[in-house]
């Protein structure tokens, strides 16, 4: 079968590749061409074809002075760090505890990962009912005995606001991120714990001296993604907040940046696609470069 | 009707016509007023002035809280409020239902009144230098002020609801839950557009029957109204009627789709089947509506009894800077008075208008 496919490799790839190239390739050139342009979503400002409409770096230059550009740029970095962290702290924190169940591990996987089913949108509008009213009316506030103001209102404040996507976010995407750190964690050969065990360590000697730097492998994978997810989110910040009380992120902004203007300037809202891009490809392979370098092989 | 048209442009025949105002149950108020029937009311409340429309809403609060009310006046008219509830009436929560969470409901349509104040149409707006945009300030202080008063008697789900975070809850002051109340005779009025019926309809026939479109009182005087022609008196005895979309043909169609659309929609607007489509399948107000259409939304029905009467405001809201309604009117009203339960002070009013009228500037400057 091997041999089958070695053989016929090139033929096999094609379809793969034709279909990668027309859908992600072709529209991204063509995206990076039309930021250079006055387009106007179906025509181009000026001209019949694109090479008529070109601005130079006037839609780039109207991005970096856009107020709403940079507050979106300032509200989505603030929320990435809050969520990478809670990501990552919650998943592992059940890898581990999943870990040491020693009947029942599938059904707890199962039941942690079943958030991530859930579309970004139906979720939004989920958590906005909890939020408005479980929170707000039932756990938190109105006549509830425990009052804690900070977990009231959470929507209609921008930094209140961005713990309540936080939260959102790690519900969902913890049973992801919890199935990569466990098979991580069961990676790790119990023979270093018993090792550490005779020596005399403690339980947070062993978690720092053994299981996060044999954890770093997946430590990369689970941080890269818990970054561009955050980054990229749009479903949940528009059914959650709607950008309402300075809770606008970038993709959002790109989203409505066509509206706010007649007729609807989409080079400038393909401009900042471009930025957004070029945002996510430097953090992610920055960050993909200096956690691979803390891996250890066992 | 045949197409017929010269030069260059744009040209459409209008999709349909749709209205909004303050829609109120007539039965709610002759049940409160002990009246007759509605049309005296109507009559007196068109020619009313805003002072008379607060002390109505005012008196219909008490009656609502206490089961009792002064006497007010519409047009000089006493109206005398009864005493003790009805069946009809013993639901009532608040005089207005008010879709807080819902910015577009007061950032474009409730805008549109102070913009009206100085622009007539939609080509006033366009036509218009970006420095007219400073008269809008007093209309946009007094619009703050109208909208403060109201949201002080506004209808909830289980009582009276306040301003504060859970008035722009979306799930309790969504666009849905305010047209429930209303449906569900927790309130009297609602601002809102003749489209609402078959909404209204689903959860009770009998109120969306008695449906009725009364204008939106305005607080301007002579000074505020600088739009050609337009008087405090017409803005408040009118409401805001308007073409919202067209039937357009494309220019770079072949000639045979182009004259084939021409016939569809020459067809529709004047055969008698087309008609029988747009008036009661689609529950369409044709734009040629006249004294003897006939439809089974009250709603619409009032809309041709305005648009016979001349009584009518336009759209020119559709010509504002783009999204000027959602992120800059009704942005502020939304996060900075809506969630403030105590009174706005004349200085935050001013400093919203202000804002207001910079993001409209220089809008307009950008198209």
């Amino acid at each position: 079968m091997e041999n089958f496919y070695k053989r016929w490799f090139k033929i096999l790839v094609i379809p793969a590749v034709i279909l990668f190239f027309v859908v992600i390739i072709i529209p991204f050139i063509m995206g990076i061409t039309y930021s250079f342009t006055a387009w106007r979503g179906s025509y181009f400002k000026g001209s019949e074809n694109w090479w008529g409409a070109l601005v130079g770096l006037a839609n780039y230059v109207k991005v970096f002075r856009s107020e709403k550009f940079l507050s979106a740029l300032i509200f989505t970095v603030k929320f990435t760090v809050v969520a990478v962290i809670m990501k990552n702290i919650v998943s592992l924190s059940m890898a581990m505890m999943v870990k040491k169940v020693s009947a029942g591990k599938g059904f707890f996987r199962t039941i942690y990962f079943f958030p991530n089913l859930l579309g970004g949108l139906a979720m939004g509008f989920v958590w906005s009912f909890i939020f408005q009213n479980i929170f707000s009316l039932v756990l938190f506030g109105g006549e509830s005995a425990i009052k804690i103001p900070f977990l009231c209102d959470m929507l209609q404040d921008p930094n209140k606001a961005i713990f309540a996507m936080a939260i959102m976010a790690t519900w969902q995407s913890a049973g992801y991120m919890l199935l990569i750190y466990l098979n991580g964690l069961n990676n790790i050969s119990d023979d270093l714990y018993e090792a550490a065990s005779i020596d005399g360590a403690t339980p947070w000697q062993k978690f720092k001296n053994i299981t996060m730097p044999m954890l770093m492998p997946a430590f990369t994978i689970v941080f890269f993604l818990t970054l561009s997810q955050s980054f990229k989110m749009l479903d949940e910040n528009l059914a959650l907040t709607s950008g309402n009380f300075g809770t606008r992120m970038l993709s959002l902004q790109i989203l409505l940046s066509t509206r706010e203007n007649i007729p609807a300037n989409y080079g400038m809202a393909q401009a900042q696609a471009i930025i957004f891009f070029v945002l996510i490809a430097v953090i992610s392979v920055a960050q993909v470069t200096v956690t691979k370098r803390k891996e250890i092989e066992a | 009707m045949k197409l017929e048209f010269e030069g260059e442009g744009n040209y459409g025949i209008p999709y349909n016509i749709e209205g909004y105002g303050l829609i109120a149950n007539k039965k709610m108020l002759t049940d409160i007023l002990e009246l007759g029937d509605i049309e005296q009311f109507k009559q007196d409340y068109k020619a009313a002035s805003y002072t008379e429309f607060q002390d109505m809403v005012k008196s219909l609060d008490s009656y609502i809280k206490n089961g009792s009310g002064e006497d007010f006046t519409l047009n000089g008219k006493s109206y005398h409020i009864r005493n003790g509830k009805t069946p009809y009436t013993e639901s009532l929560t608040g005089v207005l239902a008010i879709a807080g969470a819902e910015k577009w409901t007061y950032g474009n349509h409730y805008g549109n009144f102070p913009i009206s104040a100085v622009y007539k149409t939609v080509y006033d707006v366009r036509e218009s230098a970006p420095d007219k945009g400073d008269n809008l300030k007093e209309p946009i202080i007094k619009s703050l002020k109208e909208l403060e008063f109201a949201t002080d008697y506004a209808t909830g789900a289980d009582g009276p609801i306040e301003r504060g975070a859970q008035f722009i809850n979306s799930t309790a002051t969504g666009y849905d839950q305010a047209i429930q109340m209303l449906a569900e005779k927790k309130a009297i009025f609602m601002k809102n557009g003749n489209w609402i019926y078959s909404n209204v309809q689903k959860i009770s026939e009998e109120t969306a029957k008695n449906l009725i479109m009364l204008p939106v009182k305005v607080s301007f005087n002579e000074s505020d109204v600088t739009a050609d022609g337009m008087t405090p008196e017409k803005m408040n005895r009118s409401i805001p009627e308007f073409v919202s979309q067209y039937y357009v043909i494309n220019a770079k169609a072949t000639e045979e789709e182009r004259r084939d659309a021409e016939d569809f929609v020459y067809w529709l607007n004047t055969s008698e089947k087309g008609l029988d489509f747009i008036v009661n399948d689609f529950a369409f107000v044709p734009f040629n509506a006249d004294a003897d259409t006939q439809l089974d939304n009250p709603l619409s029905n009032d809309l041709i009894e305005y648009k016979l009467a001349d009584d009518l405001l336009a759209n020119p809201f559709d010509a504002a800077p783009a999204s000027w309604g959602l992120e800059s009117y009704g942005k502020y009203v939304m996060e900075d008075l809506f969630t403030q339960k105590d009174t706005w002070t004349d200085t935050q009013l001013t400093e919203i208008a202000d804002k207001c009228i910079k993001d409209w500037k220089s809008g307009m400057e950008e198209w």
